[in-house]
């Protein structure tokens, strides 16, 4: 147990004071600067929020697809089935079976949304993005 | 030697001030300085508003060194591109602690969110489409050019291999960029014509007064490649900032650029090469955000700006998802 507020509450609070106090006052190029401080302490707000997977789902899937222990530590094991992903996407291991593609690229999909749902909420294509998935692959 | 005496040898003058000015702001990988320049006698004599570009503290891996870009930049004035003045390279660190190029300094607006606001510009995007076919005049092989490596059989293959190369440096693994890669490996087209690339032709990198083009800027990532690879770098998602439905650079429609370049350099634009282009556009955006993203994390060059960069990524994974058919 801690003190309150929490770190999330700190953190939106901290980043509302900056911009609508602190910032008013400066000038332009501090103001440029007072912005950029305000949106990295959003998106550590957002990330902080959600722990250390980008969406719910994101660690079972993967050990799903990989078939994965499920005991091991998620920090590590996360990190290592992202690893085995991308280099068998580099490989060309799913280029042949359409039943694990979809798999994959479904699990690619619901991370790029998750990611930008913390760095960049207002991302215009969010609001009209369809994470269906095609099947195909030359 | 100061930076005044070495102006006043160069510009053979009797003699020279210097007033130092602002940093100006934009440039994430090179810096630009604004100098107010008087000097008496010779052919340069008057008051001269400059920039003295100078190497960032961690460059990033493709960018080019500064005798390079003033090279291409002469030969680009050479060629009718309306770009500011090259003046002089300097090699000798002794005078400013780093090799820095002098270039007169233009007038207007680069940044991209001022200019996208300002609503659709079809004059300024049909001017754009003709400076870049006169960019692509340029062509191998080039004596001055010589430093710029030749292109091969398959340059799309070459990008996707390079791209590869500077992601297996990074920390952590991008699923999302190794499948685009793959995609692209796997839909590579044969070399066509090679022109010079500026390779980062783009709303952010030329100067706008009054809507009227004054400069196009940042010629650090030159080099010979497919002339669809500027174009669809121009039109690519991640470069029309606060107009997303104005699909060259923020500032008008495709066609208006479109005809404007095909008219000027008597091309015809391929549909197909455009799309892949546009995809390899996104990848190489998201290297190079990672890339700068590094330099932050590294300690070499801590940085609020770099390091948001790095939380650009995600955008660009995006466009590459939706571009390979992935996300609808």
């Amino acid at each position: 147990m801690r003190s309150c507020p929490n770190a999330l509450e700190l953190l939106k609070i901290a980043e509302q004071t900056l911009i609508t106090e602190v910032a008013s006052d400066m000038s332009r190029r501090q103001r440029y600067t007072a912005a950029l401080v305000a949106s990295a302490i959003g998106i550590a707000r957002r990330e902080l929020a959600r722990g250390i997977c980008a969406w719910a789902d994101e660690l079972y899937t993967l050990r799903a697809l990989y078939h994965a222990d499920p005991t091991e530590e998620p920090e590590s094991s996360l990190r290592e089935l992202h690893r085995r992903l991308a280099s068998d996407l580099r490989a060309g291991v799913y280029d042949e079976n359409a039943k694990k593609r979809t798999a994959a690229l479904g699990l690619l999909c619901q991370n790029v949304l998750a990611r930008l749902k913390e760095d960049n909420p207002r991302y215009d294509k969010l609001t009209t993005a369809d994470t269906s998935t095609e099947n195909t692959v030359s | 030697m100061a930076l005044g005496p070495f102006i006043r040898d160069a510009a053979a003058a009797d003699s020279v001030t210097v007033k130092d000015g602002n940093l100006l702001t934009g440039g994430a990988i090179q810096e630009n300085r604004a100098l107010t320049v008087t000097i008496d006698g010779g052919e340069f004599s008057g008051i001269h508003e400059m920039v003295l570009r100078s190497e960032a503290t961690s460059p990033i891996i493709e960018s080019r060194p500064l005798d390079q870009q003033f090279a291409v930049l002469k030969a680009a004035e050479a060629a009718g591109v309306t770009v500011p003045k090259p003046l002089w390279y300097c090699g000798d660190t002794a005078i400013t602690g780093k090799p820095f190029y002098l270039m007169q300094r233009i007038e207007g607006e680069a940044l991209g969110n001022r200019i996208t606001r300002a609503g659709e510009q079809p004059d300024l995007a049909a001017a754009l489409g003709r400076e870049l076919a006169r960019i692509h005049t340029i062509q191998p092989p080039r004596t001055d050019l010589s430093f710029l490596e030749l292109i091969s059989l398959s340059p799309s293959l070459d990008a996707v291999a390079k791209y590869r190369a500077y992601l297996d440096v990074l920390p952590e693994p991008h699923p999302v960029l190794e499948w685009t890669l793959r995609w692209l490996e796997n839909r590579a087209p044969n070399a066509g014509e090679a022109v010079l690339c500026h390779r980062d032709f783009r709303t952010g990198n030329y100067m706008v007064n009054n809507g009227v083009l004054t400069g196009v800027i940042d010629w650090e990532f030159t080099g010979w490649g497919d002339p669809h690879e500027d174009v669809a770098w121009f039109c690519a998602r991640c470069w029309r900032f606060s107009a997303p439905a104005l699909e060259a650079g923020g500032i008008s429609p495709r066609n208006v650029f479109y005809n404007a370049y095909e008219s000027a350099s008597g091309r015809t634009l391929d549909v197909d090469l455009m799309a892949y282009w546009e995809t390899m556009a996104h990848v190489r955006w998201a290297v190079i955000a990672l890339q700068q993203a590094m330099r932050h994390r590294s300690g070499e060059e801590p940085s609020i700006e770099l390091a948001l960069i790095g939380r650009r990524v995600a955008e660009l994974e995006y466009e590459c998802l939706r571009l390979t058919g992935v996300i609808k």
